[in-house]
């Protein structure tokens, strides 16, 4: 172990330099409650920031807190401590005016679409929807125009605009999904593992259609997925994720090219298995690491800084796995 | 052509009966000689070519008494059924999707009326209120409301925790647009159903609180027709057409508008659940 060679310890994603921090989290923590007895820490501690223009996957096996995440990022759920800044600005302390101006900045993209549209209302409508409701049109007139333009943009039809979600497929229901998040012309798109429920093909013209948008508008995106291969293709940077707690995070090149937390390393290797967990254990990757060591389980390992815009949760930082 | 909409046995059963209730108020607006003999015969005369259901304890034509009672019953089941539905409905919406202490406590207040013996209380509250008209319709409106507000609080709770309403939320919608907008519509079915079985409900109440002499006299429903048999010695006289005329068609609107609410809610629910997880 290599802790007199740490460079520092972080608390939050060091922003690169010359691109502005559009939104951040600071130590944010989520607990759900059980409706009967106890609860569940989903998200722990996590610090984590989007520049403008950037392309971040967050990446990690079901159930490592990536969607509690995200939905906190879009002001979704409320954090149970820690604060998520827009602009500079908590979120929580935003007046009317400026939340009604971060739902408009700030698009989730949910992982289910057939879920995501008002089954009752017309695809169009639902596109419509959010230019009424922040005013963006002066007259059904410009609504249709703008609404036949972001609909184009993602391969929708006029007939399928007229049809209801239950008469179109998951493929051009996540199109339609995408084109209301786009038609407010947001500023950060967060997309829930938009892909994972649809057909290999379909999900590569879904992702070619968030990475054209995203070159021609310039707007960042937090993308949650557990495809790794479409993270190391698609991302500039990268953050792994377990037990609700970032572990690794760095650029995409870095992380796939030489992961330094042996969760990261198993991960890519395909070698991690549902083993015997040690539930008290600081390192939520205690029980399955063949690196452990007694501190691994007393103690948490804090966030080491190595180099510009690259860190480890591992108290074996600097050993290579 | 594909069928918009092709109706159940039981649908088309209670169609049927709702359809000759209209009808009969229908006619009760028609000139009286049209319907009914104008002339005065005895009491109790027994249906005839000149009566063709009799006359009653003081020589009215029964046809014509029960045309015009058609009126008063459907007018007050509707009214009864209207005000029950809107108040279960505001109940079980603002319970189900504020949630929380809100849904505690009116879920409680809803279970409250729930366990409390609705006819007992209607009637010691017609007593206290007096005879008339929307006394009877307030009774049974603020009465009859805890199951639609049970139905509908459970689906609007469905709604709450929908993606739908997350994402609308996240595009910046308020929680009174999202009611208005989104929740309304999809319990509309339920409402719908809910209202149609609290017609038959009302028709009945109304029957009942008017057969003990609790309705209000100056407008006779078929209730009332009822208690007047009674209390006036027409099953004395065995003046059958005085009384099984009015039993009937409580009977048949009542099973009518129940036949066509089951079938509402049988649909509404298979609606449901071929859009699968709506919420």
């Amino acid at each position: 172990m290599m802790r007199s060679d740490l460079s520092g310890h972080l608390t939050e994603v060091q922003p690169s330099p010359g691109r502005q921090t559009l939104i951040e989290c600071r130590e944010v923590k989520k607990r759900f409650r059980y409706a009967t007895k106890g609860s569940f820490l989903a998200v722990d501690g996590v610090s984590l920031s989007i520049k403008r223009g950037e392309l971040l996957a967050v990446i990690g096996e079901s159930g490592s807190g990536k969607t509690t995440l995200a939905k906190i990022m879009a002001g979704l759920i409320q954090p149970t401590s820690g604060r998520v800044f827009f602009e500079g600005k908590p979120i929580t302390s935003l007046d009317r005016r400026e939340r009604l101006n971060f739902s408009r900045k700030v698009q989730y993209i949910p992982q289910y679409p057939d879920l995501a549209l008002d089954p009752s209302w017309y695809i169009y409508d639902s596109i419509a929807e959010p230019l009424r409701i922040h005013r963006m049109s002066s007259s059904r007139e410009e609504e249709l125009k703008i609404v036949r333009s972001v609909s184009a943009r993602f391969g929708l039809s006029l007939d399928q605009l007229r049809r209801k979600p239950r008469d179109v497929s998951g493929g051009e229901l996540q199109r339609a999904v995408l084109a209301r998040s786009m038609a407010l012309n947001p500023e950060v798109l967060i997309a829930d593992e938009p892909t994972s429920m649809l057909d290999p093909s379909t999900q590569a013209r879904i992702v070619r259609l968030i990475l054209d948008a995203q070159r021609e508008l310039g707007f960042a995106v937090l993308f949650v997925t557990h495809d790794l291969q479409l993270a190391r293709v698609i991302s500039d940077s990268v953050c792994v994720m377990l037990g609700g707690k970032i572990i690794e995070f760095g650029s995409a090149q870095e992380i796939f090219s030489s992961p330094l937390h042996p969760y990261t390393s198993s991960l890519f290797s395909g070698s991690t298995f549902a083993g015997e967990t040690k539930d008290n254990a600081a390192c939520p990757f205690y029980s399955q690491c063949n690196l452990r060591a007694e501190i691994c389980c007393n103690s948490t390992p804090p966030e080491f800084n190595i180099g510009r815009f690259r860190g480890v949760r591992c108290w074996n930082l600097g050993q290579p796995h | 052509m594909k069928s918009v909409y092709s109706p159940t046995k039981l649908e088309t059963a209670g169609i049927t009966a709702v359809f000759a209730v209209i009808t009969m108020v229908a006619i009760s607006f028609f000139p009286e000689g049209w319907f009914a003999s104008t002339s005065s015969p005895m009491p109790y005369s027994p249906p005839s070519s000149t009566n063709l259901l009799g006359t009653n304890d003081i020589g009215d034509d029964v046809l014509r008494v029960l045309l015009m009672g058609s009126r008063v019953s459907l007018f007050i089941g509707f009214l009864g059924a209207i005000v029950s539905t809107v108040i279960g409905t505001l109940v079980g919406i603002f319970a189900g999707f504020m949630g929380g202490i809100v849904d505690e406590v009116l879920g409680s207040f809803t279970d409250l009326f729930l366990v409390v013996p609705a006819l007992p209380l209607m009637i010691v509250m017609a007593a206290y209120l007096g005879q008339s008209f929307l006394n009877v319709v307030l009774v049974i409106g603020l009465l009859w409301w805890p199951t639609t507000a049970r139905l509908v609080r459970a689906r609007a709770r469905q709604i709450r925790g929908s993606q739908f309403v997350e994402g609308l939320f996240g595009i910046g919608a308020g929680k009174l647009y999202v009611v208005i907008r989104h929740v309304l519509p999809n319990v509309w079915g339920v409402v719908l159903a809910r209202f149609v079985l609290a017609v038959s409900s009302s028709i009945l109440l109304e029957a009942g609180l008017s057969f003990i002499g609790l309705g209000d006299p100056q407008n006779p429903s078929w209730g009332m027709m009822l208690h007047f048999a009674m209390t006036r010695g027409a099953l004395l006289h065995g003046a059958w057409w005085t009384f099984v005329p009015p039993g009937i068609c409580i009977s048949l609107t009542s099973l009518g508008f129940i036949l066509l609410g089951m079938g509402m809610e049988s649909r509404y629910r298979s609606r449901t659940r071929s859009i699968g997880e709506i919420g």
